[in-house]
């Protein structure tokens, strides 16, 4: 299987339109309001989430209780992918910035459908593989 | 991921079977640095995905000013340069004497082409690797 980018969503940029629609039957749509908490800290929930419209601040809590911003993420953004992968918990708050649009994959959903749809599976992978990459090769430019 | 099982102790390997493996066979190299040698210098682009069969690698910045991090037993590297070719900014260099396996990205490429379950885990393990390693930098404390 050659892996071509087929459109430039950060989950589904090597599938096709039939298996988009396949791995749709799964997905929630879901609106948040400006100020609202996406991901939570400590949360263990594994779905992948899409932030189709709007964006978002990612924030950690130090010690002291002050927030500090690592980053902001706009449309065409993909969350939660690292413990996605490794369930861990959530080690960061997400809060909406402005009103969102945010397309939800959940985990257990998903490993479903990838035990009977190894190309979706494999194409999913690849696509976090560039994902995670790029957050990657972002940290450790920090770093050099 | 818990969609696989782990296998193998090979991190890249690690949720294929043996035959799944022995397809790799032929491409793969193995090479012995000792402790102090320079694998890679940041000037050169990786071809291959490394696993390390024993001792210790440390992966630094191209002024060998900032380790990046280590490479322990059975763990992958340069997975990064396989999922988005690029220019190279890293050094590595072996801190303890040290063998490494050598899996050429054209190989993976071939063998992921030829079979989806290959192609499936072996990007499952390279998930994890990423994620790990993603891990590793944001719980850095300096």
């Amino acid at each position: 299987m050659e892996l071509l980018y087929l459109n430039e969503h950060p989950l589904l940029c090597f599938l096709d339109k039939a298996e988009i629609a396949k791995l749709n039957t799964i997905a929630i749509g879901k609106d948040f309001m400006a100020h609202d908490t996406i991901i939570r800290v400590n949360d263990r929930s594994r779905d992948l989430i899409c932030i189709d419209e709007g964006s978002v601040s990612v924030q950690v809590e130090k010690i002291d209780g002050s927030i500090i911003e690592m980053a902001r993420l706009h449309d065409g953004s993909l969350i939660g992918e690292m413990n996605f992968i490794i369930p861990t918990r959530r080690t960061a708050n997400v809060v909406s910035i402005t009103e969102i649009y945010a397309t939800i994959y959940p985990y257990q959903r998903m490993m479903e459908l990838f035990r009977d749809e190894t190309a979706i599976a494999a194409k999913v992978f690849a696509a976090l593989n560039v994902s995670l990459a790029s957050k990657y090769w972002f940290m450790v430019g920090r770093l050099c | 991921m818990n969609l696989f099982v782990r296998r193998q102790d090979n991190d890249l390997f690690k949720y294929l079977n043996e035959a799944q493996i022995r397809i790799f066979d032929n491409g793969m190299i193995s090479e012995v640095h000792s402790a102090g040698t320079v694998i890679l210098e940041s000037t050169q682009a990786p071809t291959e995905i490394l696993v390390l069969q024993s001792g210790e690698l440390g992966l630094y910045s191209n002024d060998r000013k900032q380790k990046i991090g280590c490479i322990f037993e059975g763990e992958m590297v340069f997975e990064l340069f396989y999922v988005m070719p690029q220019a190279n900014i890293f050094t590595l260099i072996a801190e303890k004497d040290s063998v490494i396996m050598k899996v050429p990205f054209v190989d993976i490429n071939r063998f992921c082409s030829m079979d989806m379950e290959v192609f499936v885990r072996i990007h499952a393990a390279i998930n994890d690797s990423l994620c790990l390693k993603n891990i590793s930098l944001t719980h850095r404390r300096n």
